[in-house]
């Protein structure tokens, strides 16, 4: 195809852009490598026609995100790499306390509003009712929740009421 | 009946390799690597110097000197790095997120936890003349479910 006629201001040339078409269907991967899901939709916004987010089917999750421009870190024709790792995929996940416990699993993610920073997570074991750990006592999150030392998780068996 | 002591030091508060052995053994990004199977000794200074792990019947077992270990607790043994070794069968992806391959094998600073190469297996039909690319550790960006390069594989594959 001939190079086609470019009508420009202050925009880019028309090599330095990506055709966001070719970007259906690629795949989205967290900070740390892990595949989110695959791109559906990506939407601009009607005021300054920029980029605003992308949709994403799911992978490891069956509901679509919509993952917002300013947790991209790089966007090419290949695939989006976001600068985080995605908060709401930290379900299921082990939680350790300090002492190197089990003390359950992640059964539900709170955030601060729709941001991806964790207010608290509700966890769940076996024989616990679901209790929530403010982030404040989270030590870090990766493979595994692990707690801080001075966080002491209240967990609260079957057999004890609730107050 | 109370047991006597000529240790001529308090070893009230030490503990001992029954709180080691069996326990379970977590790195630094929260992944169980296995069970502490043994504790080592030097025969000359008579210190703890590591710990060896069992990763159960597939996996080989690991060695763990004493200075990656962040602390020994009541219910497991923390570790303060995370082990490269775990980075084996991860997919790589180039700085563009194009999919590279699969981490077969890594070259190791000496007996370090530190990477010097990692070896990949190709998925991509760019590099399917090589049986193995060679991927310096100066070329990783992150390490984490899967591995991103800095570098794109035009990059790799003009090397």
């Amino acid at each position: 195809m001939s190079k086609p006629c470019s009508i420009l201001k202050t925009e880019r040339s028309l090599d330095k852009t990506i055709n966001l078409k070719k970007l259906i269907g690629k795949e989205v991967l967290s900070k740390g490598g892990k595949i989110i899901g695959k791109i559906l939709e990506i939407r601009i916004s009607p005021i300054d026609l920029n980029l605003e987010g992308i949709l994403v089917r799911g992978n490891s999750i069956k509901k679509s995100m919509y993952i917002g421009r300013s947790y991209f870190s790089r966007l090419s024709s290949e695939a989006v790499i976001l600068n985080i790792e995605v908060s709401v995929l930290i379900k299921n996940k082990q939680v350790i306390d300090s002492k190197g416990k089990i003390i359950g699993r992640v059964k539900e993610i709170v955030r601060k509003g729709t941001r991806n920073d964790l207010k608290g997570l509700y966890v769940r074991s076996l024989l616990s009712r679901k209790f929530f750990i403010p982030e404040s006592g989270i030590e870090y999150v990766s493979k595994s929740v692990v707690l801080k030392s001075n966080y002491n998780a209240r967990k609260k068996y079957f057999w004890q009421k609730n107050r | 009946m109370q047991e006597k002591s000529i240790s001529g030091k308090k070893i009230g508060k030490a503990i001992t390799s029954e709180d080691i052995l069996g326990k379970e053994v977590i790195d630094a990004g929260g992944t169980f690597i296995g069970v502490a199977e043994k504790v080592f000794i030097s025969p000359k200074f008579l210190d703890f110097i590591g710990i060896s792990v069992d990763k159960g019947f597939i996996r080989s077992g690991l060695t763990i000197g004493k200075s990656y270990i962040d602390k020994i607790a009541d219910y497991a043994i923390f570790l303060k790095i995370r082990v490269v070794y775990e980075i084996k069968g991860k997919l790589v992806f180039d700085r563009d997120g194009k999919k590279i391959g699969t981490v077969s094998s890594i070259d190791l600073y000496g007996e370090k936890n530190k990477i010097k190469n990692i070896y990949v297996k190709p998925s991509s039909v760019l590099f399917s003349f090589k049986n193995k690319i060679v991927i310096p550790a100066d070329y990783i960006e992150n390490i984490g479910d899967n591995v991103i390069l800095n570098v794109t594989t035009n990059h790799l594959s003009k090397k």
